[in-house]
């Protein structure tokens, strides 16, 4: 009886509770300063209505300069003064039982601190929910934590690991340089394009060849 | 030979592959003076504009008998964030200058460049 009693009242509880632990997310939680690294916004619905926009406020010092295009979703970047990134706002639909999924790549500041994400998600009902609060409030703002126990990432990027050996090739060349020069480690030159279509070319008149 | 061709074709394909690597860069776009362009001697800053955002920076500049005429070592322009730019001492000589940008992108990107101008 008395087991009937509680796993009933564990029912409730473990009903009750689960609409409350969905929330806005980015993840990482963790991530090293000046770091380039790529961060997933997770957009769960969560009301008897659908998400049809989701507005990421972009914090100080953290630089986005690449973003997966989400099928069903557009997105529109709105630029400060000093045309830096201010707002990303995706706009589409999720399903009442649906979830979105967000990823772009950004630098992170090169002090260590919290990053605090501040996030509006509009409802087609009218409602917005301003997920713009402390950790522990019911809106609370997603938050990356930056510290120099981190491992880097370098996503898509080439952060210090990737850029040791350019800045050494730099010195060595730099005495060299004429006047309004560029120096990098993977140039802009056409030299790649062409020999991709030279190669492209090769192996389709290779193919022909072969299939004759 | 049928088997030389293929062989050709799957090289071929694998270069093409590997070649088309890394295109996404921020690159040096405009300056102000512009390179190679001539300038008056009453300029207080040198700026240079890259093709996206930049995380930081310096830039400086030299003028005639390599003397550094920069004040500062010049960052990144507050009110613009793909742009370097530097103050420069008064008083400045006629003649040719030279300004030395390095910088790091967004992406960890590090680059670096110089170009020259002309004051009179």
């Amino acid at each position: 009886m008395i087991r009937r009693a509680l796993l009933a009242g564990l029912a409730v509880f473990a009903f009750a509770a689960a609409p409350a632990s969905a929330h806005i997310q980015v993840r990482p939680s963790v991530a090293a300063p000046g770091d380039p690294v790529l961060f997933q916004l997770i957009v769960p619905n969560e009301k008897d209505a659908k998400t049809v926009e989701v507005t990421l406020q972009v914090p100080k010092d953290v630089l986005p300069f690449s973003f997966e295009e989400p099928a069903g979703w557009t997105r529109t970047n709105k630029l400060a003064s000093d045309g830096s990134i201010e707002t990303v706002t995706y706009k589409g639909e999720l399903a009442q039982d649906g979830f979105a999924q967000f990823s772009f790549l950004a630098s992170t500041p090169d002090a260590e601190g919290d990053i605090v994400w501040k996030a509006l998600q509009k409802y087609d009902d009218g409602s917005t929910v301003r997920w713009i609060g402390d950790p522990d409030s019911d809106n609370p703002a997603a938050v990356t934590k930056v510290t120099k126990t981190a491992p880097k990432e370098n996503a898509g990027g080439e952060g210090e690991e990737a850029s040791a050996p350019a800045a050494s090739a730099t010195a060595t060349t730099a005495p060299a340089q004429a006047s309004a020069n560029t120096t990098e480690d993977d140039s802009d030159s056409p030299l790649p394009l062409i020999l991709s279509i030279a190669a492209l070319v090769l192996a389709g008149a290779a193919l022909v060849k072969a299939f004759r | 030979m049928k088997r030389f061709s293929l062989a050709l074709a799957t090289a071929a394909a694998v270069i093409a592959v590997t070649a088309s690597t890394a295109f996404a860069h921020v690159e040096f776009k405009s300056s102000t003076p512009g390179k190679g362009k001539t300038a008056s001697t009453h300029i207080t800053t040198v700026t240079v504009t890259f093709s996206g955002a930049i995380k930081k920076g310096t830039l400086k500049v030299t003028g005639p008998g390599g003397k550094a005429v920069n004040n500062g070592s010049g960052g990144r322009d507050p009110r613009k964030i793909s742009r370097l730019r530097v103050p420069l001492k008064s008083g400045l000589k006629r003649g040719s200058y030279k300004a030395t940008w390095s910088i790091t992108a967004a992406d960890g990107h590090a680059e670096t460049g110089s170009f020259t101008f002309k004051l009179k």
